[in-house]
């Protein structure tokens, strides 16, 4: 009998000891917290986002929130200003030579490495010719051309073409890195092992010094800024699983920042909120609708094979779809106003071209050219069939279960589409089977997107021939645009260059090898205690990025602003928890001890 | 002689069933799941890479194999434990991804079945005790609706009212932004508040089946002879309870609370999900989106060496508790 109640005892015991325990701890915590709060006067400002971060190797890096870090951690050589203007960064001045082939430039003077190494132009040669040896995939298309790059002495770099060409100047989106370290690496393979941290050594104006994968990283203000010091102290990023935790996390003040939300309404409903202020720039990326293009004259296509319903060759019916699809309607119902029409491939305001002849949306209109091109409906299932009978217009029509938006728009383009005639049969897939389908050429159309740069250089080579299976999307082949490709390159003026690019557009919107729907807006939010944001925007453009721009501008002026108390959101919701845990760890203690003592008594009666 | 048999059958048991969820993983991941890694790797916008570069990414990962070799070389290496190197962290090999997020993990669902089944079992009891009790019918209500709320609804629900309108608690993440910064005592608190609602969430979902299970098995044992003739000879009711009655009734409740750790994993993955709680779970998702093979191969191989070593421990513990089992 004394044995059981023993061990009543006992467990009664260590439970009342382990609470008691906590209790004295949240009350330890939470004096703690406040008096952090009190003497330390660090700014923070907490950016949160949903995509995660896999490396900050400036060479392996993909995604965005990478992007935006190690944009903080280093330079490039070229910049771009507040109207997004190419503008020096690590560069001090520039001249190319009478022949075109020869850029000299300086370098700046008096910066320093994060370890304390001097920069010199040995470093960007070294960064340059890394990336050229090394073929790094992601960056070598930013050095066309290139004969070499050397650095005759600290101050000078000298990088010569094999054609005329104004490619240092689009700017390259490269991080420049240290020589003192990139030396380290004999075997270069093993570079890509190292994570971007620890050890991270960069120009920059912030360090990155912690990273908790999964939950947040953080960067610590570099007050030796060459471009000025920033005005807060520590800049961190929180991962979030989805868009409605991070508006919430928003909302609580457990973030300042919230980085590209995806879901309109979720913008939508932080307007009402008098502590938080909206941000809607414009541009930042195009919705495109493909259709296949694969032919026997394209390598890839005929090397990899090819199916694809062959009405889709034909540009009257590329045409047909296009007066059949409404963009107001996608712009209005699916993003809820966030995005404008689009209709042409290049999107920078300074580089557009405002194509003279866009299809209006006139279902009629597409029948009437469906009719015409002989693509009647002959058996009466409200299909239309190819001319002269046989295979109905049936299309396969693939959307992103990754993008909710390109699901709801492929909605509404299968009931446009059956208006005129056309079946399709919607599927959603994620965008690792996409990438599939579309590497071997097995679809009829699909809605994918394109991130937009400041120079159209890149966008426009996408759609060369020689890009089937490398980045395009509907492996369009036409050798006049080819050819305007490598003209543009080669212009010498920036006049005969935007007139060349202008012509570029036009031709691809008249092939029609895809349809341009919606330019997506990027929404962002952030707490009304936050001020010193500059907006970049380019001449002509409606609203521009906030905070993560190219080059180094809000980041370097944002701060509280003041008698708010921002800046100390860092310490999470956790002011009131602490309260919470002693009041649970009372309610446990006070309960646990009255069934203890209950069931001592009673077993003592047992017992009896 | 009959133990010796017994305990090498189900070794035996054991041992093919963890050869038959191997297997069945292999083609779940990678035949019949469409995707691969390189697709996810190479996908749209952001990788520029060549077809001769894609081509040498999949030879590197040696996926140009024929399902057959594929199909050795990870029995080969499940089996000599050489889990490889993760296709989504870039080359991170897979045991230094699955330690960083262990703990996290363990703790949660450790806790979480210890509380869930300690209050399960006492209410069970006494709920079956006194069947009928105001206390009967409101816990029995509250275990059905509890134990038929999906997992992540309910983790939604709790953070919606806790995290949102009232702000007690964070709302996601593993630890706070300035968590090196706090002591011993303050970031022993820091965890324990962003891990509450989890914890929470886990414990309310899994009480419900606790519970239900050790009413039912109380109740038939209270239907038993020898209950009425413990009580003919007189021994007192609470003695009847305790000593005749709960351990009887326990028997199924601990087969039961070993067999549930699968689950309760496997509702660590929605939940960690809903808050962002950076673990196996979370992990496993992202594992999952990625494609990463040998990521999830990792995974799956200790869920499933998890869930057999629990399974075998009922399977002993029900042995030594009730001799019946041995010799059947």
């Amino acid at each position: 009998m004394t044995r059981g109640k023993r061990i009543r005892l006992g467990v009664g015991m260590l439970l009342t000891a382990a609470l008691s325990g906590g209790a004295l701890a949240s009350a330890a915590s939470a004096q703690e917290t406040g008096s952090t709060g009190a003497d330390d006067d660090k700014v923070t400002f907490v950016v949160g986002q949903v995509n995660d971060a896999i490396t900050f190797n400036p060479m392996f890096a993909i995604e965005t929130p990478e992007y935006n870090t190690m944009d903080m951690a280093y330079d490039t050589f070229m910049s771009w200003d507040l109207r997004l203007e190419t503008s020096a960064g690590l560069a001090e001045s520039w001249e190319q030579s009478e022949d075109g082939l020869t850029w000299t430039f300086q370098v700046k003077d008096g910066v320093t490495w994060s370890d304390g190494t001097p920069f010199t132009a040995h470093d960007v040669a070294a960064t340059y010719n890394w990336i050229l040896d090394e073929k790094v995939g992601t960056l070598s298309d930013y050095l066309p051309f290139t004969d070499e790059v050397t650095a005759p002495d600290d101050t000078t770099l000298v990088w010569t073409f094999t054609q005329p060409t104004g490619a240092p100047l689009y700017p390259p989106y490269i991080y420049i890195l240290p020589e003192h370290v990139l030396s380290t690496y004999e075997d270069k393979a093993e570079f890509r092992t190292w994570k971007g941290f620890p050890d991270t050594v960069g120009t920059g104006p912030f360090r990155l010094v912690e990273w908790q994968r999964g939950d947040f990283w953080r960067m610590e203000a570099n007050p030796d800024y060459w471009g000025g010091a920033p005005q807060i102290d520590e800049l961190v990023f929180r991962t979030f699983q989805s868009d409605e935790s991070m508006i919430q996390a928003l909302q609580q003040g457990e973030i300042d920042y919230a980085y590209s939300i995806e879901s309109p309404d979720l913008f939508a409903s932080l307007q009402g909120d008098p502590d938080i202020i909206t941000h809607e720039a414009g541009n930042d990326y195009f919705v495109q609708m493909s259709m296949n293009q694969c032919t026997d004259q394209v390598a890839y296509c005929r090397d990899t094979g090819f199916n694809y319903h062959p009405a889709l060759r034909d540009p009257q019916v590329r045409l047909a779809i296009e007066y059949a699809i409404d963009r107001q309607t996608l712009v209005d119902d699916v993003k809820r106003g966030f995005a404008e029409p689009g209709s042409t491939i290049i999107n920078q305001p300074r580089w557009t071209y405002e194509i003279p002849n866009v299809v209006p949306y006139d279902p009629a209109e597409a029948n009437r050219i469906l009719d015409e091109a002989g693509y009647a409906d002959t058996d009466g299932d409200g299909v239309r069939e190819m001319p002269g009978g046989g295979e109905p217009l049936e299309f396969r029509f693939i959307v992103r279960t990754e993008n909710p938006s390109t699901v709801e728009a492929g909605q509404f383009i299968t009931e446009w589409l059956a208006n005129v005639g056309i079946a399709t049969q919607p599927e959603a897939v994620n965008d690792a089977k996409l990438t599939d389908i579309w590497y071997s050429n097995d679809y009829d159309m699909y809605i994918w997107g394109w991130g937009i740069e400041p120079d159209p250089n890149f966008q426009l080579s996408v759609f060369q021939e020689n890009q089937c299976g490398v980045w395009s999307d509907t492996c369009y082949s036409n050798p006049e645009y080819d050819q305007l490709f490598k003209d543009q390159q080669a212009a010498a003026t920036v006049e005969e260059r935007e007139q060349i690019v202008d012509e570029m557009q036009q031709v691809f919107y008249d092939d029609r090898p895809e349809i341009v729907l919606w330019l997506n807006n990027s929404l962002a939010a952030y707490r009304n205690e936050w001020t010193g944001f500059q907006e970049q925007v380019a001449e002509g453009e409606p609203g521009g990025e906030l905070l993560f721009q190219y080059g180094k501008h809000s980041i370097l002026t944002i701060q509280p602003a003041s008698g708010s108390g921002a800046g100390s959101s860092g310490e999470g919701g956790g002011g009131i928890s602490a309260i919470v845990w002693i009041a649970i760890a009372a309610v446990v203690l006070i309960g646990g001890g009255v069934l203890v003592a209950r069931s001592r008594r009673r077993s003592q009666e047992d017992d009896v | 002689m009959g133990t010796r048999r017994y305990v090498l059958r189900k070794l035996v048991q054991a041992f093919i069933t963890l050869v038959a969820i191997l297997i069945f993983n292999f083609f779940l991941f990678r035949v019949w799941s469409p995707g691969d890694p390189v697709s996810f790797l190479t996908r749209g916008q952001g990788a520029n890479i060549s077809p001769q570069e894609r081509q040498a990414l999949i030879e590197e990962y040696g996926l140009d194999e024929s399902t057959w070799v594929q199909f050795r070389e990870y029995m080969e290496d499940t089996f000599t434990l050489k889990l490889g190197a993760s296709s989504f962290y870039q080359g991170e090999p897979v045991m230094d991804v699955f330690l960083r997020n262990l703990w996290p993990t363990l703790l949660l669902v450790g806790i979480s079945t210890l509380l869930s089944t300690i209050i399960g079992i006492w209410a069970g009891i006494r709920s079956g005790w006194r069947r009928g009790s105001a206390f009967d019918r409101t816990s029995m209500i509250g275990s059905l609706v509890l134990y038929s709320m999906p997992e992540f609804w309910l983790g939604m629900l709790l953070l919606l009212f806790f995290s949102s309108t009232l702000g007690w608690f964070p709302v996601g993440g593993r630890i706070s932004i300035n968590a090196s910064e706090l002591s011993g005592v303050g970031y022993v608190v820091d965890v324990a508040n962003h891990m509450f609602l989890p914890l929470l969430t886990l414990t309310l979902a899994y009480v419900g089946q606790f519970y239900l299970v050790m009413r039912s098995s109380l109740l038939d044992v209270l239907g038993e002879d020898y209950i009425t003739t413990a009580r003919a000879k007189g021994v007192p009711e609470r003695r009847v309870l305790n000593h005749h009655a709960v351990r009887n009734a326990l028997l199924p409740t601990v087969t039961l609370v070993a067999l549930s750790f699968g689950y309760v994993i496997g509702g660590a993955i929605t939940v960690e999900v809903v808050f962002s709680y950076q673990g196996l779970g979370l992990l496993t998702y992202t594992a999952i989106i990625a494609k990463d093979y040998w990521l999830l191969q990792g995974l799956f191989l200790f869920f499933t060496l998890a869930v057999i070593v629990f399974n075998l421990f009922a399977d002993f513990t029900y042995a030594y508790l009730d001799p019946r089992v041995r010799e059947a």
